[in-house]
């Protein structure tokens, strides 16, 4: 990979940089840093308040020669920060002459199941089509806030997730796109799905409870809106 | 009967705002109440992703502007309308933002529907599910993932109905306007 070659990583979570999107970014940017390439990170979040920030950062969006978005699924899609971000970028480079430029999504949901994110790949990579990108593959991950708080690599858990990414990197960094090696590797469920769905149908109430005031456990099932 | 109809257009000349009118009056002529939004026109602020609705205040947003006001009045409804302009096959900013705020109308709990994992919903009635989508151009890969979406956010909110269309074409369109006229969610 020439050293020219910019790497854009855009973090799509609206919690910021506490949020797992960001240790998975982290990761990567790591993975480039260590390989000698200049990857920028850019949280969406702070950039999409005013209008000038807005452009600025899809600018720079446009500008690099891979593009990495890493994004928590909202209501079975992108969380409307990123599609925002998305829709300007595409009015931007819709009649224009685009060169070649790599496009790679990576995905995580709260549920157990990784192909929840399925539709939201769908979109990304309709996106790259329609803007003139060239698809270079994507990540979907379940069970996301199981990776929150540390490094990616400190989770044992994420030893797949882990690989997947270096092989992704490596592969980004001969101008190839991620092998569906790769892909699968780093999309493989982080337990055994039925395990953790029997724990989040028989102890939600204690897991989001631990999460609560004492006060708050009593209203978590209130209806404040029935009519 | 109640509807709630949210327009996430992106703009003032759009077919989503004739649609709009054409929706409303069938709905009134049927004896329904309809509160309408036009989202691009209100002060609404997109998810900052806290759980505050499930874990500090259930069932209502911390954030207190007119997405607490929708999230209300999206509860008490019959019938959720939603019109956007598709966006790479899903919904625009300006309707995905509100979209977003319904989360407190969810429980943080968790239930298999059809083996997969999602959240129970909080309460007991739950509105049916009209979207309809406007793209310029048929285009079947982003009706595809358009009529998925709305499939999967109906299983979400637990919608005991629900349609989804594409529309192309001219803001005239008469097949369009004919198609609106026939579909049966609303009656």
């Amino acid at each position: 990979m020439s050293e020219y070659t910019k790497v854009f990583l855009l973090m799509g979570s609206p919690k910021g940089e506490k949020s797992v999107s960001n240790n998975i970014v982290s990761y990567i940017l790591e993975k480039f840093h260590e390989n000698g390439v200049k990857a920028e990170k850019i949280v969406i979040v702070k950039q999409v308040r005013t209008d000038d920030a807005l452009n600025k950062l899809v600018s720079k969006a446009i500008d690099s020669d891979i593009l990495i978005l890493v994004s928590p699924l909202y209501v079975d899609s992108i969380p409307s920060i990123t599609i925002k971000v998305l829709e300007e970028f595409y009015k931007l480079t819709k009649n224009s002459l685009r060169k070649k430029q790599k496009f790679m999504a990576i995905f995580n949901c709260g549920f157990p199941e990784p192909h929840h994110n399925d539709l939201a790949m769908d979109m990304c990579k309709k996106f790259a089509s329609d803007s003139g990108l060239e698809w270079a593959g994507g990540v979907t991950i379940g069970m996301g806030p199981s990776l929150d708080g540390r490094s990616l690599e400190k989770f044992r858990m994420a030893r797949n997730l882990c690989n997947g990414l270096d092989i992704a990197v490596e592969a980004l960094m001969k101008g190839e796109s991620v092998p569906r090696e790769a892909m699968l590797i780093a999309s493989k469920p982080l337990m055994p799905l039925s395990i953790v769905k029997f724990v989040m149908c028989n102890f939600g109430r204690f897991l989001w409870g631990n999460q609560m005031d004492k006060s708050v456990k009593k209203k978590m099932y209130d209806r404040p809106y029935e009519s | 009967m109640k509807a709630v109809v949210l327009n996430g257009s992106n703009r003032d000349e759009n077919p989503l705002n004739i649609w709009e009118n054409i929706i409303v009056e069938k709905l009134e002529n049927r004896g329904w109440e309809v509160e309408t939004v036009e989202l691009r026109n209100i002060k609404l602020s997109t998810c900052i992703g806290c759980f505050g609705c499930w874990i500090k205040t259930p069932g209502q947003c911390i954030l207190k502007d007119n997405g607490v006001k929708i999230c209300k009045a999206v509860a008490r409804s019959d019938l959720l309308v939603l019109l956007t302009p598709v966006t790479f096959g899903g919904y625009s900013f300006e309707l995905k933002k509100m979209v977003d705020r319904l989360i407190p109308n969810l429980l943080p709990l968790f239930t298999k529907i059809n083996g997969e994992i999602h959240h129970k919903t909080r309460y007991e009635k739950n509105p049916k599910l009209l979207v309809i989508g406007y793209h310029p151009q048929y285009d079947e890969e982003s009706e595809r993932i358009f009529k998925e979406l709305v499939h999967r956010n109906a299983i979400n909110m637990d919608s005991p109905a629900n349609h989804a269309e594409v529309v192309t074409g001219d803001i005239n369109d008469v097949k369009g306007v004919a198609m609106l006229r026939k579909i049966k969610v609303i009656s």
